[in-house]
Parts: structure tokens; sequence; C-alpha cells
């Protein structure tokens, strides 16, 4: 074992290998130090070979450590704060969606919000119009009714007078009486069942009969003069009763119904109307659109 | 600082052992990671110093190596820990090696400024004049050390001057034993050539001479 490591100490000619000098300054095997003690002190090539290396691994060791100028240290994060949470986290929710779907389209509400208020007051406007145009056709039907009555209520004092003044005989009442019922169902038969047109025409052509009856009268009215007093009273009833009691009168009811404005003011809503109250609807939502998206804008800053 | 095992609180400081310091950085405790920054900072530093031959890259690679060992612990198991951090650091030190030779920005001879020279760590440094002499021949041996290749140069770097043994070298360069062995003893050789082929590096060690017949044993060889 000896000999084996003094042969890979030592090479051919004789002076100490690598390993050998290795040997002598790591120390890693004693047992060869006596030979190699003798080959030093016999060889100065080795020896001065053997100091140079052994200063030279003297220094390596002798080397002062460097110092860094500064610390190595790592730096990790920290974890940031939690971070308040959203608003709209997660599940928006409703009002979330909501505002989502219509914070785009703002700038179209409020336009649509002014224009639905421009509408609204196109349609106030209109039925403020119409209303007055219904109002003033119902005015100008319903006097020329009672312009029509009145004439009739007019007329029949003087046909009173006639005929108090020249009296009353059989004859004439009947004739009279006759006149005056034909007169009364003729008028009648309208209201039954006719319309408002031939109401009309035909209190027109009554009203005619009476504005004409002045000039006959005399006539008749010779006749009649001779009859008793009763049957003054009988004949003028029978004659003014069409004209005397107007609200319910068979003639006077069919032209305050017969208005169109007028049936509809006041049984049911007019067009205009229910316009105003849709758009007063659709405003109304809208405002109340543009007052919540403002309130969650401020709630959401 | 507290951390809770199984059993017992451990209090985490610069005392405790690498194994406590690893477990409780494995689980995210940079303080306990730093402990051992500290601990080993120096020896990394040192080596990457000893390799690059400067104190910029040394301090670059120095942090790389941290950085990596951070983010690589979970993969360290079980063994030297200074030995694993000077394995990452030897790696990175190849790679700075062998990206500076693929583009050469400089010389590895010594031509540093004198901002490149680390600081003496040592009580003597109280003296001038030997202060000012080591740091003359501490420049000479690292730019002896600087013309080795790589691979000798990390062996005596880690056997000689880092004082290692062949073992710990061994798993530091990722070598055999016996082949660490041969690279220190090549090395020295080149670096004895080198250093006592220029005089101003035997000029630095006046106290040193040659051995003699009667130096042996004082060099350092028992006397039997």
């Amino acid at each position: 074992m000896t000999n084996e490591r003094n042969t890979n100490w030592f090479d051919e000619t004789g002076h100490l290998t690598r390993e050998g000098f290795d040997a002598l300054i790591d120390r890693d095997d004693r047992a060869v130090e006596a030979e190699v003690r003798a080959h030093l002190t016999a060889c100065a090539d080795c020896r001065e070979h053997l100091a140079e290396l052994q200063v030279t691994v003297n220094l390596l060791g002798a080397l002062p450590d460097p110092v860094p100028a500064r610390s190595f240290q790592i730096e990790v994060p920290k974890p940031a704060p939690a971070a308040p949470p959203p608003i709209i986290a997660g599940s928006p929710g409703i009002g979330g969606r909501l505002r989502s779907v219509l914070m785009p389209a703002l700038p179209a509400l409020r336009a649509a919000t002014l224009g639905v208020f421009l509408l609204f007051v196109a349609a106030t406007a209109g039925d403020q119009w119409s209303g007055r145009n219904g109002n003033e056709s119902t005015r100008d039907s319903a006097p020329a009714a009672s312009t029509t009555l009145s004439t009739e209520a007019a007329t029949l004092p003087a046909e009173t007078e006639s005929l108090e003044a020249d009296g009353d005989t059989s004859a004439n009442r009947s004739a009279v009486t006759d006149a005056a019922a034909s007169d009364q169902e003729e008028a009648a038969e309208p209201a039954l069942g006719g319309g408002a047109e031939s109401t009309e025409s035909e209190a027109a052509a009554d009203s005619a009969a009476f504005d004409s009856a002045p000039a006959a009268m005399p006539q008749e009215a010779q006749v009649s003069a001779t009859g008793p007093a009763g049957l003054q009273q009988e004949a003028a009833s029978a004659t003014v009763a069409p004209a005397t009691p107007l609200p319910p009168s068979p003639t006077a009811t069919p032209v305050a119904e017969s208005g169109d404005d007028g049936a509809t003011q006041t049984d049911g809503w007019s067009g205009w109307q229910v316009a105003q109250a849709v758009l007063l609807a659709l405003l109304g939502l809208l405002l109340v659109t543009l007052l919540w998206l403002r309130w969650s804008n401020r709630q959401k800053l | 600082m507290f951390r809770r095992g199984r059993t017992e609180r451990v209090r985490i400081d610069a005392s405790c052992d690498d194994a406590v310091l690893v477990a409780a950085a494995k689980e995210g405790d940079a303080n306990a990671f730093n402990f051992v920054v500290q601990r080993y900072e120096r020896s990394v530093y040192g080596l990457a110093y000893r390799m690059m031959g400067n104190a910029a890259d040394a301090e670059d690679i120095a942090q790389d190596t941290f950085i990596r060992a951070w983010q690589a612990l979970r993969s360290y198991e079980d063994g030297s820990l200074k030995g694993w951090l000077l394995r990452i650091a030897t790696n990175r030190c190849y790679d700075r090696l062998r990206a500076t030779s693929r583009h050469p920005v400089g010389t590895l001879t010594n031509d540093e400024d004198d901002s490149e020279i680390p600081v003496v760590d040592d009580s003597e440094s109280s003296d001038p004049v030997l202060f000012t002499e080591r740091l003359d021949l501490s420049e000479a041996i690292q730019a002896a050390l600087d013309t080795l290749p790589p691979d000798q140069r990390l062996a005596v770097i880690l056997f000689d001057v880092m004082q290692h043994t062949y073992e710990e070298a061994a798993v530091i360069a990722g070598v055999p034993p016996g082949t660490i062995k041969s690279r220190v003893s090549r090395g020295r050789e080149r670096l004895r050539q080198q250093i006592m082929s220029r005089p101003d590096a035997r000029e630095l060690i006046p106290s040193q001479r040659r051995f003699s017949k009667d130096e042996v044993g004082s060099a350092g060889f028992p006397e039997q």
C-alpha cells in the first residue's frame, strides 16, 4: 500500500509528483512523510517547489473574505390591503344590472324625457282647444232650441189672445183640438224614434207653421172666439204643452243630447285626455328613472 | 415571531438552525429566509466574487442566487443548506462566465480599478502597512485565479480559499470528489506558476520563504 503510493508520489525522475506535493500540503497520508522528508532533504528542487506551492496555498487560504456592500435579503411584497368591495361585485343584482343597462342610454333617456314633456304640453293644449270648441258648439245649439221654443211660447199668447178675443164654437174647438192633437202627435213621433235632424226639421216646420199662424189666425179666431173659456185653456194647454217643460221636452231633449262633443265630454275621456294621461305617466316614469340614476351615481362615487 | 408546530411553538430568529429556518421559509415566512440570507450571504458573495473577479458581477450573482433559492425552496429537501446555496451560486457564475465568453466586455485578468477591491474584514487590517500589503497580495492572487479555467478555479476556491473539504466541494461543484482533487492539484500548480512568475507577487510575500530542510516542520508538517 505504502509502496504503491510512493510510486504515485514520485515520478520516474525520482522527484515528487503533483499528487505527492498535494499529499504533503493536505497531510492526507502521514504514512509517507518519512520517505518524503528524506527526499526533500536531498532534493532542493522539490523542496523549492513544495515551498512555492505551500506559499501559494497559504496565500489562497489567507485571502480576506470579500464583504458585500449591501445585503441580499429578499423583499417579499406585502399583500395589498383588501380593496373595498366594489359596489357592483359578483352578482350585481337587479339594480346593478338595470343601472348597467341604463347608464349608456342616459343621454337618450334625457332626450326622451324632454320629448315626452313637449308631447304632454301639446296634448294639453290640444285638449284645451278642443274643449273650447266643444263648449262653443254646445252653446250654439242650445240657444237655437230655446229660441225656437221661445218663439213657440211667444206665439202662443197671441193665439190664446185671438182665441179669447174671437170666442169659442164647437166646430172651431174641435178643429183646434184636432190640429193641436195632430201637432202633438207629430212632435212626439221624432222623440220616440226619429233622429235629431228630423226633429229639428220638424221643429222648424212647426215653428214656420206657428210663424204663419198669425196670418191665418183671424179666420180661425173668428170661428173659435165663440167657444167657452174652458176650451180656451184646453186649447192653450194643448198647444203650449210641447213647449212649456223645456228639459223634458220631446223636442228639446234630443237637441241637448245630439251634440257630438257634449255627449263624450260628460260621459268619458276624450282622445286628448287619454293622450295626456299616457304621456303624464310616461313622463313620471322617465323622471323617476333619471333621478334614480343620478342618486345611484352619487352613491357609487 | 412565533410559529406553531405540531407540538411546540418555535420562535424564529437568527439563532435558529437551518432546518427550522427552511421549514418556516417553506411556509412563506420571508423573514425566516432572510435569516438564512444573513447567515450565508458572505459565503455566496465570496464565492461569486472569487469566481468573477469583480464586485458588480458578484452582487448580481449573489442577489440572483437568493432570489432563485427563495423561488425553489420547496425543491430543497435535506443536506447542507450552505452547499445548496453555493451550488446555485456556482451555476449562476457559470452562466455569467459563458455569457461573458460569448459577449466579452473585458478581460478576466486583473485590470480592475480600486473600486473592485473588496473590503477586508480582518483584525490585522488595523496595521496600515500590513493592510496595504495584504490588499496588494489579494489583487495578485485574484489575478492569478482569474487566469484559471473555471472548473479549476472553482475547485481551488472551494477547497483552498473557502476551506471546504473535497466532499463538500464535490457536492457544490456537482462532480465526484476525485475530480475535485484533481482540479485542485492542477489549479494549485498553475497558480504557483502564475504567482511565482511575477516578481511583484514574489515581493509581496517577504515573510514567506522557500522551504529549507529546517523549515519543513515549521511549515505545518508534524514532526515524527
